[in-house]
């Protein structure tokens, strides 16, 4: 096999997720254009063109908004799963594992084998921020993400206030506002009930071959066995 | 890193571009006030 195929192969699952994302958000911009000016129309107000909605506020918005409470979800799950354990779940570590675990279980300092990275061979702070830089990295792209949502929210917000002849709204009202946390928690109620479904359903259903599930004759009450 | 390519890390960067580009692009379009 050819080198380039073979790298092609072997990061389908990156490739495919990202091909997906391409075409989505470039069919949210599309769908968001249209309905914009729809509206635009409705209040007799000329249309505006593709890339003057793309370049906008309210197009932002709804991006931000769901890539905070997407970054959430996993930042949740990553930091949550550290600690809490479901029995029988393929996402959870076993019952009595909960915690950091040892250095040796997890292969840092003096524990950490050549071919480790080599900030895992460290101690001290640089130790603790690798060890902990995917919640960290995770955790930053949420809090910007929601940051830009409320930037991008305000904005909007205030132009419907402009055209209603009502007073514009400083961030600090906004993000107490009725709407900034409708368009947050709207998101947030649907990451929490995907991820509880996901580790309890996957307890007792399968699919084949999946990573994210057990082997299928595996029994309902193990979990995880990469977790010892 | 020594190990052949695998285009592991390009995927991260990749991901990490995408993420982070979006960010900068976000950010120039509020600080244009649009």
């Amino acid at each position: 096999m050819g080198a380039m195929r073979r790298v092609l192969r072997d990061n389908r699952l990156s490739l495919f997720f990202l091909a997906l994302f391409v075409l989505a958000i470039v069919g949210q911009s599309v769908a968001g254009f249209l309905r914009a000016n729809e509206e635009l129309a409705q209040h007799g107000m000329a249309p505006q063109g593709y890339l003057s909605f793309v370049l906008s506020s309210d197009f932002i918005v709804d991006v931000a908004e769901n890539w905070q409470s997407e970054f959430l979800q996993f930042l949740l799950f990553i930091a949550a799963t550290v600690w809490f354990v479901q029995r029988g779940s393929p996402e959870s570590k076993l019952p009595g594992d909960e915690g950091v675990g040892t250095d040796e279980d997890q292969k840092v300092g003096r524990h950490a084998p050549d071919d480790a990275p080599e900030a895992a061979k460290t101690k001290g702070w640089r130790l603790v921020v690798y060890e902990n830089s995917l919640v960290l990295v995770m955790g930053a792209i949420f809090a910007v993400s929601w940051l830009m949502q409320s930037l991008s929210g305000v904005v909007v917000a205030n132009r419907e206030n402009a055209q209603h002849g009502e007073p514009a709204l400083t961030w600090g009202q906004y993000v107490t506002s009725p709407e900034f946390w409708d368009r947050t928690l709207q998101n947030w109620q649907s990451e929490f009930l995907a991820v509880g479904t996901m580790v309890t359903f996957a307890i007792f259903l399968r699919q084949r071959s999946s990573a994210e599930s057990k082997p299928v004759g595996a029994p309902h009450v193990t979990s995880a066995e990469t977790s010892e | 890193m020594r190990h052949q390519p695998s285009g592991a890390l390009a995927m991260f960067w990749i991901w990490m571009t995408v993420v982070v580009g979006g960010f900068l692009a976000m950010a120039l379009v509020l600080l244009s006030g649009r």
